[in-house]
């Protein structure tokens, strides 16, 4: 445990140390693992559909705020849609129109959020983002995870869907191609199961990770896993979906690992050591309970002299034979202060 | 001589200038309920966008419903549908932009409330010097 904790300590030491160069190291794989996901499933349009433009893009990102991962995975997917069929292009451009009034209205900061829930559904572990948003963030960060389950759903209907999308035109299967495309959206009872879930699960663990009880982000957690599989499992079998059981489970064992790993990083208390305190100011009366998080404590460095002291601290050039006046006078004065006696008595 | 404790404030007083003053200027300018207000009027205008790209987007996956509905002439019918939907998706979206902001509000007074508190404690520690 010692150990973990001497990691966890080098790595906030050198994150904190090279902030600066990480951060956008992290935005260029964030950005890279989206493009990589839209373009192995719906890379339609094969000029922008390949490594070197993902690279590209991810490099641009990389230098912009979050939300421009957002901007441009939205328009890499809309010209993917355009290559796959116009009518499915039209039904996205007002999917995503639809979604930023709502995401930039209510939760406009989180970006990351929206992007690592497509990313995660793809990996068969979207249970973390609420957990982890609802651990870390405010319970409203759930918006951020419905915006992205619902892009999700979207897109893989349309993948599932493709090879009847890009069947020849005519009127009447132009008007199909919407049904099939708006279908993803309102006719997928899978996706707003999981949007209730995933909802009522994010405000259960904001409310018990705030609660003054010990072990409250361990409840909580414990708590919204508990919650995802009962859920899921139950409205899987109403609505009579199979072969998703198994991922059910697995990926909500994966996404508790996940999220007890994001409580060592960012909250590790040690209740053992709890202390409680009364005291009062000009204002109010406190009645205050600490809770000390565990830390390994910085080993203190002592540092030995040997020889000559009186030169701690100072370069001495070795190359001159002779001393200037100047370097004469204060080297005078510094052994004088050293050895406390009156500097005249060195001339 | 450095006082330690009156830059350990200005510190403080200086971070929340640099990161969190944009977000929660706002909070000392308007009482609560004349932020949420504001907020509510914005939310209004998106929303009534966003619901009307709603109103295309499920028309667009039922065009011959649509069709058939116009060529009834059952106007009336359709308007109330899209009225009574309308006003629904209104009341849900502005319920949640009242919490929300409501709940933005008292986390950003508090943060002002806590500046005001490291400015006070500046202002009296530049006061003690003054008077030496």
């Amino acid at each position: 445990m010692t150990k973990l904790l001497e990691i966890k300590d080098l790595l906030i030491r050198f994150y904190s140390k090279y902030e600066k160069f990480i951060f956008p190291v992290v935005k260029f794989a964030v950005a890279l693992a989206l493009l990589t996901v839209i373009n192995t499933n719906i890379g339609f349009m094969q000029k922008i559909s390949t490594v070197p433009a993902a690279l590209v893009l991810s490099l641009i990102c990389a230098v912009l705020p979050v939300n421009a991962i957002l901007w441009i995975g939205a328009l890499v997917v809309l010209a993917d849609m355009y290559a796959l069929s116009v009518e499915v292009a039209v039904a996205t451009l007002i999917l995503f129109a639809i979604l930023f009034f709502i995401y930039f209205r209510f939760a406009p900061k989180n970006g990351l959020t929206v992007i690592l829930t497509p990313i995660c559904f793809k990996l068969n572990i979207p249970y973390v983002m609420p957990v982890g948003c609802s651990l870390l963030r405010s319970a409203y960060s759930v918006i951020g995870v419905i915006c992205g389950t619902v892009v999700f759903y979207f897109l893989d209907g349309i993948h599932r869907n493709a090879a009847t999308l890009t069947s020849t035109a005519e009127d009447a299967q132009s008007l199909s191609r919407f049904d099939i495309s708006v279908g993803q959206f309102l006719g997928n009872k899978e996706m707003y199961l999981v949007i209730l879930i995933f909802v009522v699960t994010a405000v259960v663990v904001y409310c018990v990770r705030r609660l003054e009880v010990d072990n409250a982000w361990t409840i909580a957690i414990f708590s919204g896993i508990l919650i995802q599989i009962a859920g899921l499992f139950v409205g899987y079998l109403v609505m009579g979906i199979t072969g998703k059981m198994l991922w059910l489970v697995i990926g909500n064992i994966i996404s508790l690992f996940l999220s007890f790993v994001l409580q060592f990083l960012f909250m590790n208390l040690d209740y053992a050591r709890t202390e409680r305190v009364q005291f009062e100011d000009d204002e109010y009366y406190y009645y205050v309970k600490a809770v000390p998080k565990k830390m390994v404590a910085v080993r203190e460095v002592t540092v030995k002299h040997f020889g000559n002291t009186a030169s701690m601290g100072k370069r001495i050039d070795h190359s001159r034979r002779k001393l200037t006046q100047e370097e004469e006078e204060n080297s005078r004065k510094v052994i004088a202060k050293e050895l406390d006696i009156d500097e005249d008595l060195l001339k | 001589m450095i006082n330690e404790k009156r830059v350990e404030e200005l510190y403080r007083m200086a971070v929340y200038d640099e990161n969190d003053d944009k977000k929660y200027h706002q909070m000392g300018e308007y009482y609560m309920w004349d932020y949420v207000g504001k907020e509510l009027l914005k939310s209004f205008f998106s929303g009534t966008c966003a619901f009307a790209l709603l109103v295309v987007f499920v028309a667009l996956g039922n065009l011959d419903g649509v069709v058939s509905l116009v060529n009834q002439m059952n106007l009336r019918n359709l308007a109330v549908i899209i009225i009574a939907g309308y006003v629904g998706f209104q009341v849900i979206y502005l319920m949640i932009t009242g919490v929300l902001y409501a709940i933005r509000y008292r986390e950003g007074h508090r943060s002002l409330h806590n500046y005001e508190v490291h400015l006070k404690r500046a202002r009296r520690m530049l006061r003690r010097k003054g008077k030496r």
